[in-house]
C-alpha cells in the first residue's frame, strides 16, 4: 500500500461526505413532512424500516385477541387501547384500526376512543368521512348530554360532512347536531332548507320534481327526508305564530309574527316547487283533492274543469279541451 | 492508479464463492412462496390480503438485501482469518484493490438478489392486483441504494473487526440508521449535523409512503440513491484508510 493511496481517501472521504451531506438535506426537504411523520410513526424507533409490515402482523394479533373477547369490558378496554395505539404508531395511516378501534373501545372508554380518532384526524392524511362521522357519533351519544360534548361533536360531523364521497346521512346528522343548539326553529328551517337546495337554487328551478342529481340528495330517501322535515318545521313556526298572534296587541310585533307565517309559507311552497300545500300539515296535495291526503285538513281545491268538472293536471281539460287554473 | 483488473478478479471470485450456496437460492424461493402465500390471508387480514403482500414483499427485500449486504462482513473476516487475505496482499495488489473488490463482489450479488425477488414480487403482484405496481419499483430501488450503503458498512467494520462484532455492529447502524429522523426534527444545530453525518437509512426508507400510497417522486428515489451511493464512497474511503494501518500479521 502506498502512502499516495489513503491521501487520496481522505480527499475522497471529506468530498463524498460533504455531498452526502448536502443531498440527505435536499432530500429531507424534498419529503413531505407529513408523509415522514406518516411513515415514521410514533414510537418505531427500532422497527429498522419494518413497520408496515409489522402492522400487519400486529393487526392479525389483534383480530385474534379482539375474537376471544365475548364482550369489551373496562380492564379488556384497556388492554385494546394500548393495542391499537401501538398499531397506528406502526402505520399512521391505517384508517381501518382507528374506525374498528374507536367502535370497540367507544361503549366502555369513550373518551379514549376519541383520542384515537383524533391521533387520525390530526395527522390530516387520512380523507375518509368514516373517522370524524364516528367520532361525532361517538361524542353525540357516548359522552354526558352536556353543550361542551355537543359541540364537539358538531366539530366532528362538519369535519365528516366536508369529505369527499361521504353518503347523505352524514349531512343530516350534521343537521340534527346543529339543530340542537339552535336559537329557533327558522333556523333549524334554514338548515334543511339549504341542505335540500345542496346549496344551490335548483329547487326553484326544478320545482321539486328531479331532484337527486349530485348535490347533497344523493337519493329519494333523502329528499323525502328533507321535505318532510320542512313541511313539519314550516307547520310548527307557522302554528306557534299564530297561536302568538291571536294573544298579541303591539303592531310591529304582530308585523313581524305576520312576517314570519308569510315568509315560511313562501319557504314551503317554492321547497314543493309552487305545487298547492296543505295550511296544516305543509305538505302537497294533488289537482282534484279536497282534502289533505296526509291529514284530513279540508284544502282548496285545484285542476277541476269548471265546464265538466273533471280533473286534470295539465293546462287545458283533457275532456272538453276547457283552459283549467292551476 | 486502481488496476481494474485484479479488482474484477477478486470481485468475481466473491459472488463466484457465494452464489456457489445452494441455500441462497432455497431462500429466494421461499421469499417468493412467503409473498404469494399472502392471498390466502384475506380472513386473518379482514380484507387487507393485497396491503400485505405489497408490505411483506417490500419487507422481504429488504431482508435478502440486508443477508446478502451482511455476507461481505463474514467474506473478508474469513479470508483474514484464513490468511487468504494474507497470500492475496502478498502479490502486486493494493489493500484498496482488494477491499473494492469484496465490496463489488458482494454489491453485485446483493443487486442479482434484489432484482430476482423485485420480478418474483412484481409478477406476483401484478397477479393479485390485477395491474402492475410500478411504484414498487421505486420501493425496490430505494432499498438497492440502502443495501449498496450496508455493504459498505459491512466492508468498512470488517476491516477492523472479527466477523461477529462486524456483522453486529452493521446490523446495529442499519437500525438505528433508521431512526434518525428525529434528529431532524431537534432545532438544535448539532442533531442536524450528526442527521447529515451519520449513516442516514431513513432517508432511503419510502416503504410505508409508497404501501400507503400517498406516493413518492421519482426524482427524490433517485436522489436518495445516489445519496447511498455517495455515502458508500465515503464508508469505502475510511475503510480504505483503516485497513491500511491495520497490522495483518
Amino acid at each position: 500500500m502506498t502512502s499516495q493511496a489513503p491521501k487520496a481517501a481522505v480527499v475522497l472521504l471529506i468530498i463524498s461526505l460533504v455531498v452526502s451531506m448536502m443531498l440527505s438535506i435536499k432530500i429531507h426537504n424534498g419529503r413531505d413532512p407529513v408523509s415522514v411523520k406518516t411513515a415514521k410513526g410514533g414510537n418505531s424507533l427500532f422497527t429498522a424500516g419494518f413497520q408496515k409490515a409489522l402492522s400487519h402482523f400486529a393487526w392479525m394479533r389483534l383480530i385474534q385477541l379482539r375474537g376471544g373477547m365475548d364482550k369489551v369490558t373496562p380492564e379488556r378496554a384497556d388492554i385494546l387501547i394500548k393495542k391499537y395505539d401501538n398499531l397506528t404508531n406502526l402505520d399512521p395511516m391505517f384508517a381501518k384500526a382507528y374506525e374498528d378501534g374507536a367502535l370497540d373501545i367507544g361503549w366502555t372508554k369513550p373518551e379514549k376512543s376519541l383520542e384515537l380518532l383524533d391521533k387520525a384526524i390530526e395527522l390530516g392524511q387520512i380523507k375518509s368521512w368514516r373517522l370524524p362521522f364516528t367520532a361525532a357519533f361517538i361524542a353525540k351519544m357516548r359522552l354526558q348530554k352536556d353543550p361542551k360534548n355537543l359541540e364537539r361533536a358538531i366539530k366532528y360531523i362538519e369535519l365528516a360532512a366536508n369529505a369527499p364521497d361521504r353518503p347523505s346521512y352524514v349531512k343530516r346528522f350534521e343537521i340534527s347536531l346543529k339543530a340542537e343548539v339552535a336559537k329557533d326553529e327558522t333556523e333549524v328551517l334554514d338548515l334543511w332548507v339549504k341542505y335540500y337546495t345542496g346549496g344551490s337554487d335548483r329547487f326553484v328551478e326544478m320545482g321539486g320534481r328531479g331532484m337527486g342529481i349530485g348535490g347533497d340528495m344523493e337519493d329519494d330517501g333523502s329528499r323525502r327526508i328533507a321535505l318532510n322535515r320542512i313541511s313539519k318545521i314550516s307547520a310548527s313556526i307557522i302554528n306557534a305564530a299564530q297561536t302568538q298572534l291571536q294573544g298579541e296587541k303591539d303592531p310591529s310585533k304582530r308585523q313581524a309574527l305576520e312576517k314570519r307565517v308569510s315568509d315560511t309559507r313562501k319557504i314551503a311552497s317554492q321547497v314543493y316547487g309552487g305545487s298547492r300545500i296543505c295550511p296544516k300539515c305543509f305538505k302537497p296535495y294533488q289537482a282534484g283533492d279536497r282534502f289533505c291526503p296526509n291529514d284530513g285538513q279540508s284544502v282548496t281545491p285545484y285542476g277541476i274543469c269548471s265546464k265538466c268538472g273533471e280533473v286534470t293536471r295539465g293546462a287545458f281539460c283533457q275532456k272538453c279541451s276547457t283552459p283549467v287554473a292551476k | 492508479m486502481i488496476d481494474t483488473a485484479d479488482m474484477l478478479t477478486i470481485c468475481r471470485t466473491t459472488y463466484t464463492r457465494v452464489l456457489r450456496t445452494k441455500s441462497l437460492y432455497l431462500l429466494l424461493a421461499s421469499v417468493l412462496c412467503l409473498v404469494g402465500a399472502a392471498h390466502l390471508y384475506t380472513d386473518l387480514t379482514c380484507g387487507r390480503q393485497k396491503e400485505l403482500m405489497y408490505d411483506s414483499g417490500a419487507a422481504l427485500i429488504t431482508l435478502v438485501g440486508l443477508l446478502s449486504g451482511l455476507m461481505v462482513t463474514f467474506d473478508i473476516a474469513r479470508d483474514l482469518r484464513e490468511k487468504v487475505a494474507l497470500v492475496l496482499l502478498s502479490k502486486p495488489l493494493g489493500r484498496a484493490h482488494y477491499l473494492l473488490g469484496k465490496f463489488f463482489g458482494v454489491a453485485y450479488l446483493v443487486t442479482i438478489n434484489i432484482a430476482l425477488v423485485t420480478v418474483g414480487i412484481m409478477a406476483i403482484l401484478h397477479w393479485e392486483f390485477g395491474g402492475w405496481k410500478w411504484d414498487f419499483l421505486q420501493v425496490a430501488l430505494s432499498t438497492w441504494g440502502s443495501m449498496i450503503m450496508v455493504t459498505a458498512l459491512g466492508v468498512l467494520f470488517a476491516s477492523f473487526l472479527t466477523e461477529l462484532p462486524a456483522a453486529l455492529l452493521t446490523l446495529v447502524v442499519f437500525v438505528l440508521g433508521h431512526s434518525w429522523e428525529f434528529l431532524a426534527r431537534t432545532g438544535a444545530g448539532i442533531g442536524k449535523i450528526l442527521f447529515c453525518v451519520l449513516p442516514n437509512f431513513c432517508l432511503l426508507d419510502f416503504k410505508s409512503e409508497l404501501g400507503n400510497t400517498i406516493g413518492v417522486s421519482w426524482g427524490v428515489v433517485l436522489m436518495a440513491v445516489v445519496y447511498a451511493l455517495v455515502y458508500s464512497i465515503a464508508l469505502l474511503s475510511l475503510s480504505t484508510i483503516l485497513f491500511s494501518k491495520r497490522d495483518l500479521a
